[in-house]
């Protein structure tokens, strides 16, 4: 029996015999393979197909199809919305415990050793004076802590005056 | 759709596989794949187009136990002797022929191997070109070309056993 005519096409005894179930793993894997792009031997197999009863799967097919299908959708759509929500929730507490800001002022402090010291900075005179205040630096010390730090300066200061006075005396 | 058209998927899959579980398997996949591509399905053809995918499936199923079978470990091992080094055993058995003798053994191959042996073996055509030539996707043409080699070593290798046994008897 010849599965194949001369110009490649699937014989009408060939589509038969693998409809009938005589062609061996060899014919059945080149008529698979012919199948797969010829239109018009795919046409007249499931003419032929349609003529005859067809074979029903052991089992149902629909439910384990669901099944299949409502994984794939649990790893691709609900899996990526889980990871996603995660991500957003795990921003939102970085956000609100304040971690956010002492990641980002630990930043600009380490910033600033880069700072070349031998720029020499302007003259008083020639910076035009402007109506900006310039905003606390993440590392810089705020207002109570410097008056502290002064009010600390001057009372050390004044003792080690005394100090060295009563020395001198 | 899948109540509609899975005793077709599925007579489709037992046809090419012979087998139940495996043709069940492969008409879910069928199912499957025809729901991640439904879009793709051309209006009024969804019998043959869920045939066409339920062919494919087969195919790759088919084709990967074949190539299992087909790939003894050691083949190199049993190139012919004569034959020109660098070369894998089926384009040295090839490479020991004749002209004359491998254009005949090309012409006498069946379909669908003679046209990719044919083109390729003996009017020198690259295989991308040639597949398109005679219509067949590239992937399935090299499988079928790489099958025929197979067979026409095969052939080869016991033409030459038949000889050695004949010069055999008779010294």
């Amino acid at each position: 029996m010849e599965l194949f005519r001369e110009d490649g096409c699937l014989t009408g005894e060939g589509l038969q015999a693998l409809i009938d179930g005589q062609l061996d793993e060899l014919g059945r894997l080149e008529a698979a393979e012919h199948l797969s792009y010829c239109d018009a031997c795919m046409d007249r197999y499931t003419a032929l197909l349609g003529g005859g009863a067809l074979l029903q799967p052991p089992r149902d097919l629909s439910r384990p199809l669901g099944r299949a299908i409502w994984v794939h959708l649990m790893t691709n759509v609900y899996g990526r919305v889980a990871v996603a929500s995660v991500a957003a929730l795990l921003a939102l507490t970085i956000w609100r415990s304040g971690s956010l800001g002492l990641i980002l002022g630990r930043g600009a402090c380490a910033l600033e050793t880069y700072v070349p010291e031998e720029i020499a900075p302007p003259a008083a005179a020639e910076v035009p004076k402007s109506d900006y205040k310039t905003p606390p630096r993440p590392g810089e010390a705020p207002a109570a802590v410097q008056k502290a730090h002064e009010a600390v300066s001057g009372f050390l200061s004044s003792l080690a005056a005394r100090t060295g006075g009563a020395a001198n005396g | 759709m899948v109540r509609t058209y899975q005793g077709l998927v599925y007579t489709v899959c037992y046809q090419l596989v012979q087998d139940q579980d495996t043709a069940q398997d492969l008409a879910q996949e069928t199912f499957l794949a025809a729901w991640r591509a439904a879009g793709r399905c051309p209006p009024g053809c969804e019998k043959q187009w869920l045939a066409r995918i339920a062919a494919n499936k087969a195919k790759d199923h088919l084709r990967s136990g074949w190539a299992r079978k087909m790939s003894t470990p050691g083949d190199e091992v049993l190139a012919l002797a004569g034959a020109p080094p660098d070369q894998g055993p089926e384009a040295q058995a090839l490479a020991s022929l004749g002209e004359e003798a491998l254009r005949q053994k090309i012409l006498a191959l069946r379909e669908p191997y003679r046209t990719p042996c044919r083109l390729c073996l003996l009017e020198g055509y690259a295989p991308a070109e040639a597949a398109r030539l005679c219509r067949r996707p590239e992937k399935t043409f090299n499988a079928q070309l790489w099958r025929a080699k197979k067979m026409l070593r095969a052939e080869i290798e016991q033409e030459r056993e038949q000889e050695r046994r004949t010069g055999d008897g008779t010294v």
